[in-house]
């Protein structure tokens, strides 16, 4: 149980819009700001209920922390390579037990110094399952969660034995088993601290958070309003280009591409309707993110017949067009492997079953015996673009195959419920985005047994074996080697069909670029400001 | 008459209590849940669902999870979403937004209705009339949903006459278009609803007889084929103006007004029962003393009409 | 049981008995050109409707992706939709699920509004009381929200489904409009005159009533025929609406306003739904004139 959403029918919505007003005319930030007059308006998709991303985890909540927070590591986006930014170094010998040591100089905006102490105080307040906090499972690889997470009842402890202070910088991490990526998960922004002062009583703060990031809250935020902010005068490192930082919510990304035709938006990701024409409307503007950090996949309900047979798992994949598929979503590309591309140990076409062949497929269809009865292909109906794409693939399967096809539309609400019980009795779009830069982060959750989006319950003693085998490996290069093992097993099994790759695409105007890594995809908040 | 409306005022609060129970009992109904959904399709450590659902009482049986909301409503405490925000506080917000779409668009529906549904039923067969059913089955035949993203797009995107989305620019700039939609969608009916009401007052006797007594046309008009022919119209308005709502939501989500209509939408979807059946309560209120308003009328109206 | 000869056909008030009576009507109708055209266009629609085969020989689910949003060409009419399937042969197959709602809302829901607007108005007390209140619970159900509510509760839902919804929270609407002409109504001097006579409840309400109560009603249905298909198209771009693998004008547009740039799509759905909610209206009206007494000259 871990981290972030890049939930499963939210990857199309991965949904920053971004946004940069026309310079603002430098009111602008009552410190730190040289003139006030660079002003970027990052919009996103949906509102939240408080700014702090241990108790939201939710992306846009995430992004908001990109701005008001710093990492404790992060990749290097040239190299790739993991870099430190709070931390000054994250060392282990064993792969179980952690030791983080902090740099000096960093301060909350309050004046608080940020502290070993106030790590290990957020991260047990987090994982304290009574405070309800939705980040709660990022730590659950921690020694002693489960004492904060009991089964039934009111935990008997409010601290994990696993989090122990050293001294002012430094403290210690024990996990329950051996987990070598685990530097890298610290890059996520779930794993900052929170203020002394906030963690006295967090909600008082929801709308006035504490951080030591770029930027800050220029004034308390009232929800429904844009939130503003400015630069961060005690920030230790070089902050980003602009001034005011502003970040406006549309909860129709039609409604803001529209304001970005309009002029009064300089970025918008480009929706899926838009695919086509946004180069027409928006000419010159355009730019697709180098980085693929999600995948967009078919859950096949793999314990029960027909799918239960791997040959018809795999006559399915084959029958379908990816090519024509990714027509339906603006700047995607099909999928030939089962992790993202740009990651360690990423390697093409290595799902053999993940390009068209029509023939092959209907000859494993025979071998298996065919399809009897109806193939349900579920759908998220909130999403009016999954309901055209989930036609999309029954319409190959009919003609191709001859397969009746039957669509059950759901709302999110139900679907997810049901995905989470196990209960889907038919095809599942899922969509997944990993959370630090590992195949590992690709197998564990999918496929791994008791996995967190294995909502069909897919379990295979062999490749659990293999993924436990990478994570005791202190080596990276030693890891992937088992985990690419695993990824081959995959490839024969199929228990999830992987479709297309969708990186960010947006639009921005002239003068305004966000920052991208070929690494992590897109950063609104460290954009490049030249007007 | 003011017996009569007690007894109405009276009877509000059993339809009240059942409008409630119906509309909790609906959203409690509703599949899925709202907890699991919260993390958007990755599940939550089982431990922190099952503290959401202590806090929120989600696990008690549907009677005691009634009362237990109807007992906070009471003492003014409306309690927290599912994901953490205030709802009255959303409340403060999102009412204002709602109303001034909702009265502007009203406004501009009654004033064009009438006027040209007066004209038109008065001057029946006339070039008015014509144009104006030429003109009304033209707005009612395209369906509402197109009207408004062609609206947004040729209006704001292409010519830049009004502000894209959003509430920013405050009223009456940020509601002008959205509202002129509504307000035209509204006034096709409501002008059709008055010609043909006026049209068949304006056919009956006492208008002929009126005509033979040598009253003049102004006069016949104004003092007796309106009164007569006012009926159905408020009758339509009033149902109409307890309609904005529904209309609202699908006007606020493409003009990106956070309004009442995008919080109800949001709020079945995560079942968040609290929610619904606030906002329906102050709508059934509303409902009723709008009809309410619209029986006496109509008793005023029409000396034929009275209550008992 | 009431003597035909009760019927107090005074010359102030004229009654049903005054209108033309079936064979008369419909040639009176049919002199009228608007009757006539808006009859034939009916005409065209139901039979596309009964039998799409007529229209087009295209296979309406042979698809390919490929082919995606390709404007109209010789070969195919309407060019293809967002699946890559003949456009045409879609719209064409798309009638039939827009006249089943559209007709069967107009028709359950002018005899459901007709029947308890008629009793309401006409009993005044428990009966009013009854109709009034429920309609009054359903009204306070916000409309499209209830919809919402009632429609996510079911799983697989049908033009039936969807029908049912529409007429179960649109009646009330109709039920006090022509509760509100029945009021007024009721207490003419024909009506007491009827009852002074001795005639039934029924029979007032069939002959004096209904007659001189009904076109304010006919006019709000004939405005619903156009509505109820407006309602299918907003609630399937709510994502609550008819489910593929259905064909509709109302999917066909909801998925075109999100394409707004191919305009082929919005445009010959629009166009076949306005011209049947147009033929709709232009009929109900003249219809209407037709048997309205009062609007006879």
């Amino acid at each position: 149980m871990r981290r972030s959403r890049h939930a499963a029918h939210a990857v199309t919505a991965l949904a920053v819009v971004l946004a940069a007003s026309a310079c603002s005319s430098g009111s602008g930030s009552d410190d730190g700001a040289s003139g006030g007059k660079k002003s970027v308006v990052v919009a996103s998709k949906n509102e939240i209920p408080a700014i702090n991303p241990a108790k939201d985890n939710s992306s846009t909540s995430i992004q908001l922390a990109w701005a008001m927070w710093a990492p404790l590591t992060d990749l290097d986006q040239k190299t790739g390579k993991l870099k430190y930014v709070v931390a000054d170094s994250v060392t282990s010998k064993d792969a179980r037990t952690w030791t983080i040591k902090l740099k000096p100089g960093w301060t909350f905006t309050n004046g608080e110094k940020l502290t070993a102490k106030a790590f290990v105080d957020t991260w047990n307040y987090t994982a304290y399952a009574p405070h309800g906090y939705k980040n709660n499972g990022f730590f659950s690889r921690i020694k002693g969660y489960d004492n904060l997470n009991p089964a039934s009842g009111k935990p008997k402890k409010t601290t994990m034995s696993g989090l122990k202070v050293i001294n002012d910088l430094t403290f210690r991490v024990t996990l329950d088993k051996a987990f070598s990526p685990y530097p890298t998960t610290l890059m996520y922004y779930g794993s900052v601290a929170l203020a002394p002062e906030v963690l006295k009583d967090p909600d008082s703060y929801d709308h006035k958070p504490i951080g030591y990031g770029p930027y800050k809250l220029k004034s308390p935020w009232k929800a429904g309003q844009p939130v503003v902010m400015v630069r961060n005068k005690k920030y230790p490192l070089k902050g980003p280009e602009a001034d005011q930082l502003t970040y406006r919510f549309f909860s129709n990304p039609e409604t803001a591409y529209n304001e970005f035709l309009a002029g009064n938006v300089d970025y918008t990701i480009v929706p899926d309707t838009k695919g086509d024409t946004y180069k027409k409307d928006a000419p010159g503007k355009g730019a697709v993110s180098k980085a693929a950090v999600n995948m967009t996949y078919l859950v096949p309900p793999v314990n029960s017949a027909p799918y239960k047979d791997p040959k018809v798992r795999r006559a399915l994949s084959l029958a379908l067009d990816r090519k024509a598929l990714t027509k339906l979503r603006a700047g995607s590309f099909p999928a030939t492997s089962f992790t993202a591309p740009s990651l360690p140990g990423y390697r093409e076409h290595t799902c053999g079953a993940c390009t068209l062949d029509i023939a092959k497929a209907k000859q494993l269809l025979k071998q298996a015996g065919g399809f009897p009865g109806t193939l349900k292909m579920y759908y998220n109906s909130d999403d009016p673009g999954q309901r055209v794409f989930a036609e999309a693939l029954g319409n190959m399967w009919r003609q191709s195959l001859g397969i009746k096809v039957a669509y059950v539309g759901k709302p999110a609400i139900d679907l997810s419920a049901l995905f989470s019980k196990g209960k889907v009795d038919g095809m599942y779009l899922g969509g997944w985005g990993h959370d630090y830069p590992s195949i590992e982060d690709w197998l564990t959750p999918i496929v791994g047994s008791h996995g967190d989006v294995n909502g069909a319950r897919y379990s295979n003693p062999a490749l659990d074996k293999l993924i436990d085998e990478g994570n005791a490996l202190a080596d990276p290069a030693a890891a992937i080697k088992k985990y690419q093992a695993a990824e081959d097993l995959e490839a024969e099994q199929m228990p999830m069909i992987p479709l297309y790759h969708k990186p960010d695409a947006y639009l921005h105007a002239p003068g305004v670029e966000p920052l991208d890594s070929p690494y992590a995809g897109l950063n609104p908040v460290w954009s490049t400001v030249s007007r | 008459m003011f017996r009569y409306a007690l007894r109405r005022l009276i009877i509000m609060v059993p339809i009240g209590i059942i409008v409630t129970f119906i509309v909790y009992a609906m959203v409690f109904a509703l599949p899925g849940d709202p907890i699991q959904a919260l993390s958007g399709g990755k599940p939550l450590a089982p431990s922190v669902i099952a503290a959401k659902r202590a806090y929120y009482h989600l696990d008690d049986p549907l009677f005691s999870q009634y009362l237990h909301f109807m007992g906070n409503l009471l003492q003014g405490n409306l309690g927290q979403t599912f994901d953490g925000q205030d709802i009255g506080e959303q409340l403060a917000l999102r009412w204002p937004v709602t109303l001034q779409l909702g009265l502007t668009a009203l406004a501009i529906q009654t004033v064009f209705g009438l006027l040209f549904g007066i004209y038109a039923g008065w001057r029946r067969d006339g070039l008015v009339d014509r144009a104006l059913l030429g003109a009304t089955l033209a707005v009612l035949a395209v369906p509402g949903l197109v009207v408004m993203f062609f609206a947004q797009s040729v209006f704001s995107v292409q010519l830049g006459w009004f502000p894209v989305s959003g509430s920013a620019d405050g009223w009456p700039t940020s509601y002008l278009l959205p509202a002129t939609v509504l307000g035209v969608l509204g006034f096709a009916g409501l002008a059709r609803i008055t010609r043909t009401s006026l049209a068949e007052v304006a056919g009956a006797d006492f208008v002929r007889t009126g005509r033979a007594k040598g009253l003049s046309p102004q006069r016949i008009l104004w003092r007796h084929v309106l009164r007569n022919a006012l009926l159905p119209v408020i009758t339509y308005i009033g149902l109409d103006l307890a309609g904005t709502l529904g209309g609202a939501i699908i006007t606020e989500g493409i003009y990106n007004l956070n309004g009442i209509g995008q919080f109800m939408f949001r709020s079945i979807g995560m079942k968040e029962g609290g929610v619904v059946v606030t906002l329906s309560t102050v709508l059934l209120i509303g409902y009723m003393v709008v009809n309410l308003i619209v029986d006496l009328l109509y008793g005023l109206l029409d000396p034929r009409v009275r209550h008992v | 049981m009431s003597s035909p000869a009760l019927v107090v056909a005074t010359e102030t008030e004229p009654t049903a008995e005054d209108a033309p009576a079936g064979a008369a009507a419909l040639r009176e109708l049919l002199r009228k050109p608007r009757f006539v055209l808006s009859g034939v266009v009916i005409l065209v629609i139901v039979a596309m409707a009964a039998f799409p085969r007529l229209f087009t020989s295209a296979d309406p689910t042979a698809c390919n992706l490929r082919y995606s949003k390709i404007g109209p060409s010789a070969a195919h009419w309407f060019g293809y939709d967002i699946q890559g399937c003949d456009y045409f042969a879609n719209v064409i197959y798309g009638a039939r699920p827009s006249v089943l709602v559209s007709v069967s809302v107009s028709l359950v829901g002018f005899v459901v509004a007709c029947t308890l607007g008629m009793l309401a108005g006409y009993f005044p007390g428990f009966v009013d009381g009854l109709v009034s209140r429920t309609a009054d619970v359903l009204f306070a159900l916000p409309g499209i929200v209830a919809m919402i509510v009632i429609l996510q509760a079911f799983s697989a839902r049908s033009v039936w489904t969807i029908a049912f919804v529409i007429v179960l929270l649109g009646w009330p609407a109709g039920m006090r409009l022509m509760r509100s002409t029945v009021l007024s109504v009721r207490s003419r001097e024909y009506v007491l005159a009827a009852r002074v006579l001795g005639a039934t409840a029924p029979h007032i309400l069939r002959k004096h009533i209904f007659p001189n109560s009904v076109a304010p009603l006919l006019s709000l249905t004939t405005l619903s025929v156009g509505v109820a298909v407006g309602t299918e198209a907003a609630l399937t771009f709510l994502g609550i609406g008819l489910q593929p693998p259905t064909i509709s004008w109302g999917l066909q547009i909801a998925i075109a306003a999100s394409y707004r740039d191919d305009i082929h799509l919005f445009v010959f759905p629009a166009l076949f739904l306005t011209l049947t909610v147009m033929s709709f209206m232009m009929m109900g009206d003249t219809v209407r004139d037709a048997l309205d007494p009062k609007l006879r000259k």
